[in-house]
């Protein structure tokens, strides 16, 4: 009886394990999974024109009909209220989309080029329509005009650049920089590269004799303001095959971001 | 005849110094009287002896004992026999007395509540001389009457040597006379008549020398004084070995289910942790996640789903203060070294009152402390860690304390890998008195991945993390028999944490800082039929969650201080077998100026082996872990306080269970539950991580569970089935289901421990694949680029400069739910102990995932071949042996 029992006991653990040792059958991908739209648009108050990237998330899927706007929200509607201030139709080769936003290599997708005057500060939405796909669509501010008053490269030891600028309405970080030069088509690796992210309108840090060695001469100091979403977007997200993380995004109906970008230079004075 | 076996002592010789005759003692007076106090050099025995009381033919070793037990017996019985008078006239006021208050002392002891009950002392006493008096009046009436008997002429007086008092119970024997007698209260023992020469004496009594002297009849008067020397009674080493409770399964089990009438409480002992085949080494956690009711959803992650809830919706106490950062190896196993522990109480979704700010569950982890007999020292080496333990006795008070250490063997070996841990245990329990103890325990942890691996940033792999916990806690108790009991605590848990997912990452960029700081103070009252505990506690402290620079996971800033009191009250009233337990918890959490309210009702009706439960529930939670649920970043749990506009945690729940209790070797129960959430933090849009987005979603959960348990035997073990249905709704009402959503799941761990020292351990998971969501597309990463400037140079009228293309492709996830293939995971564990002298050595070998499934963590996205469209796997854990190393000393 006590066997008996014992043996009863094993009966549903030697069932499980022969359970976790079945086949695994992958479930089947369902068709028109997904019709949302991938857009990326930095909107620059200096231009213009205003490239919006269009790929659509589900591979194997083209996009067609595809129209871009761009809103302005109304005064005083806190971004309730929008009204049309751009829109086209018009479809150009994805490369020159492409080689605005530094992408070598990437999707096949639209790119469409609203024109536009924008200004600064004011809350803008891009939106994207095309047939058969949600409508997909992020807001951000337009960064303001601002300018490089200062920028100081002190050689010794340790160098160090010094650089103050005037505060860029909307803006949420300063990306610093020295400019570099051209070393290829394709960026492969961000430590090759100096650059630092300042929240306020002055920086004095060190930089490494690598980054000097790579810029050009004479020096020029890069600043770039950018909007929230951009900033977060590109400075987040982890594609690791371990632990992939998405970066942070802001459009809604779809994937992607739409932010704002403006920068200004000026040449260093070397001390 | 009676069953008492025994020999003649060897000294105990047939007269002429033949051979020892041995046989079955008769238990009449006069034969116990003279074989005990024949443990004393005589010359010579009664003839009668023999004859009478030694029964030829059934033997049982010589057992020394047996003559000290007679001795004891027959000194019982003639100390009590001049009382018995005023016991019999006792007794039946004793039995009109004690049985009223006894019979329901007796019959809730049949009825499980152990321990939760006494009876009046003095009546109880009283129960017990009428129970004695009886037996020992008849004790007497049974004397044989052919005994040997005194008559009047002189007669001894023996006395304490000290102070003079007369000695009742002293056994005198006269071995030329082959006579012996026991002494009065007044110390009289009588002389066998007719004696008028000097006498051998032998006097004996416990806690005297024996005297054995020669006696001369008084000159004057009729009483001799024999003095008797106190001495001490040198007894063979005793020791005695209690196991705490906790250490038996069953034995924790009994006392978690007699203590809380609360449906759903659970307990695992140190040896049950050990049992349970885990990645690396044995792991509280990842044991608790073979539980019935308990779920998993990732190979990776040691997290506990319980009733439809959250990870973060399960509290993690260690000795009563809470720990926020419960795991190393962001996430794979729990913070506890598993020598450090005693023994680890789950509470699944019905919470007794006294427990707060948790929706889900609590697991309450007692830190070990040493035995009293000396230190002992443990400790062990695996591919995850190198651990340390010594507990023992304070030299210099009553007292116990345990120091235990683990440090990551990749840390230890100093090898590049891109991870490290380390956690400190300690505690001390001082116990001033037998009513007083107090408790100090600290617990201290520490995790860092990839602080010093920056060339995993070439890879993609641009994840860091790293928490830090430091818990310490200062418990003082009082018991007042068993009636009342007190606790009062303070503790302190800080926790910091850093999390970076970014490209560049020369800082952790989002932090998260609790520094709670907690009084808690409790009394519990016992009685017969009612009992009730209540407590107040006062908790808070600064809760800064920031996000905001390069890499941050987390946009945004949620800091503020909470400040959380609350008062408890639990009662308990037996009405027959039904056992009810009305609980509430009420008070106000003053950074969002909220009032709450928690019933939380139990009763129990106990029908023979088997007993109903059921529980109705509130619960709040002010405090909550935020991460995007479709991409998870592991690592340091990021923990949010919210704002006043923003909605508490709360979740309603009724639960109901059968659980049966036979004998000492199995238990079984069957639970079903189910349970509302509302108020559960979540980000929108998806990926968007901006404190400022955050929606809060409602749900609900059902389900049923049965459960089976092995206590005992070579064959130990538990089995367990779960169905449930978690359904969520988001912020535009469209439902979904979230990742712990396993709608059945059956658990089995096993483990066989033979005798000779190897054990063999196996668990075996089967469940439905978890909720996911279609991979569909990549998003390819954009990062600023400073070099882009030369090349929009040469790209005039560029609008878009200094903006780049990363490495990172990320996996863009549909709409549209499906399940991953159903889980199945065998994980073997086999262990061998071997001694060494007083040190115990434990190889072991672990395989997770021996039959080599491929559990499906994930998919990515759709992948174009000539066969089609496919989803591409990522695999679970892979099947790898771990080999180690426990010791005991």
């Amino acid at each position: 009886m006590r066997t008996t029992t014992r043996l009863s006991f094993l009966v549903p653990v030697a069932a499980a394990v022969a359970a976790a040792a079945c086949e695994i059958v992958d479930p089947e991908l369902p068709p028109g999974l997904d019709d949302r739209l991938v857009l990326v648009a930095a909107l620059n108050p200096d231009s213009t024109r205003h490239p919006v990237m269009v790929w659509p998330a589900q591979l194997s899927d083209t996009v067609r009909g595809a129209v871009a706007r761009i809103h302005r929200a109304k005064d005083g509607s806190n971004g309730g209220e929008w009204t049309l201030v751009a829109e086209t139709k018009d479809i150009e080769d994805f490369d020159v989309c492409g080689r605005w936003y530094g992408y070598s290599r990437g999707p096949e997708g639209l790119c469409l080029v609203p024109v536009a005057a924008l200004e600064d500060g004011v809350a803008y939405k891009v939106e994207v329509l095309a047939e058969e796909h949600d409508t997909a669509w992020g807001a951000t501010a337009a960064v303001g005009d601002f300018t490089v008053d200062a920028a100081e490269l002190s050689r010794g030891e340790g160098d160090t650049v010094s650089a103050e600028w005037t505060r860029s309405a909307a803006a949420h970080r300063y990306m610093v920089s020295l400019r570099l030069l051209q070393s290829g088509n394709v960026v492969t690796s961000y430590a090759d590269g100096w650059y630092v992210a300042v929240d306020g309108t002055s920086v004095t840090a060190p930089v490494p004799e690598e980054a000097i060695e790579k810029a050009i001469t004479p020096f020029t100091l890069d600043v770039t303001a950018m909007d929230v979403h951009l900033y977060s977007h590109i400075a987040s997200g982890n594609a690791g095959s371990a632990f992939s993380v998405f970066p942070v995004q802001n459009v809604v109906g779809g994937f992607g971001v739409v932010g704002s970008v403006r920068h200004r230079s000026l040449a260093v004075r070397v001390k | 005849m009676n069953d008492l076996t025994a020999s003649l002592p060897g000294r105990l010789l047939r007269p002429g110094g033949g051979p020892r005759r041995r046989g079955t003692l008769h238990r009449a007076p006069w034969c116990l009287r003279l074989a005990a106090g024949a443990y004393r050099p005589v010359d010579k025995i009664p003839p009668a002896f023999e004859r009478r009381c030694i029964r030829p033919g059934r033997f049982a070793p010589p057992l020394d004992n047996v003559k000290t037990t007679l001795h004891y017996v027959m000194s019982s019985i003639h100390f009590t026999l001049p009382r018995l008078r005023s016991a019999l006239l006792l007794s039946p006021i004793a039995l009109l007395l004690a049985p009223r208050r006894a019979l329901p002392a007796r019959r809730l002891a049949a009825l499980g509540a152990r321990g939760a009950l006494s009876t009046d002392c003095y009546r109880a006493v009283l129960t017990i001389m009428c129970l004695h008096a009886w037996p020992t009046a008849l004790s007497g009436a049974l004397q044989d009457p052919e005994a040997p008997s005194g008559d009047a002429g002189w007669e001894l007086r023996v006395l304490d040597s000290e102070s003079g008092v007369p000695l009742g119970g002293v056994l005198v024997s006269f071995p030329g006379l082959g006579a012996s007698g026991v002494t009065d209260s007044l110390g009289i023992a009588p002389v066998p008549p007719g004696i008028r020469d000097s006498l051998r004496v032998v006097a004996t009594r416990v806690g005297y020398s024996a005297m054995d002297t020669v006696v001369a009849p008084p000159a004057t008067g009729s009483a001799l004084d024999l003095p008797l020397v106190r001495s001490a009674v040198a007894l063979a080493a005793l020791t005695v070995k209690a196991e705490r409770a906790g250490a038996n399964s069953r034995e924790l089990a009994r006392r978690i289910f007699e203590r809380e009438v609360a449906v759903g409480a659970v307990g695992m002992t140190r040896a049950g942790v050990r049992a349970v085949p885990a990645v690396g080494e044995a792991d509280v956690f990842r044991s608790l996640q073979s539980v019935s009711g308990v779920t998993s959803v990732s190979d990776f992650g040691a997290e506990m789903f319980v009733r439809g809830g959250d990870a973060d919706q399960v509290a993690v106490l260690v000795d009563g203060a809470p720990v926020f950062g419960p795991y190393h190896m962001l996430g794979l196993i729990g913070v506890f070294n598993p020598d450090a522990i005693e023994s680890t109480e789950l509470y699944k979704g019905s919470i007794p009152a006294r427990y707060g700010g948790s929706l889900s569950g609590v697991v309450s982890v007692r830190q070990a402390t040493g035995a009293a007999d000396g230190a002992s020292f443990s400790g062990g080496l695996s591919a995850l860690g190198l651990r340390a333990a010594m507990k023992g006795a304070l030299p210099w008070a009553h007292g116990r304390w345990l120091v235990a250490g683990r440090k990551a063997t990749v840390d230890v070996a100093r090898l590049p890998v891109p991870y490290s841990f380390h956690d400190i245990n300690a505690v001390v329990h001082l116990h001033p008195s037998e009513e007083h103890r107090l408790g100090v325990s600290l617990l201290a942890s520490n995790d860092r991945f990839a602080w010093d691996f920056l060339e995993m940033v070439e890879f993609g792999h641009s994840i860091r993390s790293d928490w830090t916990n430091l818990v310490s806690s200062v418990t003082w108790s009082w018991a007042r028999g068993n009636r009342i009991s007190s606790d009062v605590s303070a503790y302190l848990s800080r926790y910091e944490a850093g999390l970076a997912t970014g490209p560049e990452i020369s800082a952790l960029v989002t932090r998260n800082r609790i520094r709670a700081r907690g009084v808690r103070a409790q009394i519990t009252v016992r009685g017969n039929v009612t009992g009730m505990r209540g407590g107040l506690v006062l908790e808070g402290g600064p809760v800064d969650l920031s996000g905001t620079g390069t890499g941050a996971y987390i946009e945004g800033d949620a800091s503020g201080t909470y400040l959380y009191g609350s008062a408890f009250a639990e009662v308990e009233h037996w009405i027959g077998a039904l056992r009810l337990a009305p609980g509430i918890r009420a008070g106000t959490e003053r950074g969002s100026s909220r009032v709450f309210a928690e019933p939380r009702l139990s009763a129990r009706l106990h029908l023979g082996a088997f007993a109903v439960s059921g529980s109705l529930d509130r619960s709040f939670q002010f405090l909550s872990v935020l991460r995007d649920d479709r991409h998870i970043a592991p690592g340091a749990p990021m923990w949010f306080l919210r704002g006043e506009s923003q909605p508490v945690s709360v979740a309603d729940g009724m639960s109901v269970a059968v659980d049966y209790w036979r004998g000492g070797t199995w238990t079984a129960a069957a639970t079903g539950w189910t349970r509302r959430f509302s108020g559960m933090p979540s980000w929108h849009p998806e990926s968007s991580r901006d404190l400022s987005a955050l929606e809060f979603h409602d749900g609900t959960a059902a389900g049923w569970e049965v459960a089976l348990q092995k206590h005992a035997g070579l064959l130990r073990g538990w089995v367990s089935y779960q169905q449930a249905w978690v359904s969520f709704r988001d912020g535009q009402a469209g439902e979904y289901s979230p990742r712990w959503d396993r709608r059945h799941e059956f658990d089995a761990t096993v483990s066989i421990a033979d005798p000779g020292g190897l054990s063999l351990s196996l668990r075996a998971t089967v469940a439905s694949g978890a909720p996911f969501w279609y991979p569909v597309g990549r998003l390819y990463g954009m990062a600023y680029d400073p070099r882009g400037r030369v090349r929009n140079e040469n790209t005039p009228n560029n609008p878009v400069e200094g903006l780049g293309q990363r490495e990172d492709r990320f996996v863009i996830l549909s709409d549209v739910q499906g399940r991953l293939p159903h889980y199945g995971r065998a994980d073997f564990l086999a262990r061998y102990a071997f001694g060494w002298g007083d040190l115990t050595i434990v190889p072991f070998l672990s395989v997770p995932n021996f039959t080599m499934r491929e559990n499906v963590l994930a998919y990515r996205p759709v992948a174009e071949t000539p066969d089609g469209r496919y989803l591409v796997r990522e695999r679970q854990f892979p099947p790898f042996p771990f080999v180690g190393v426990d010791f005991r000393y």
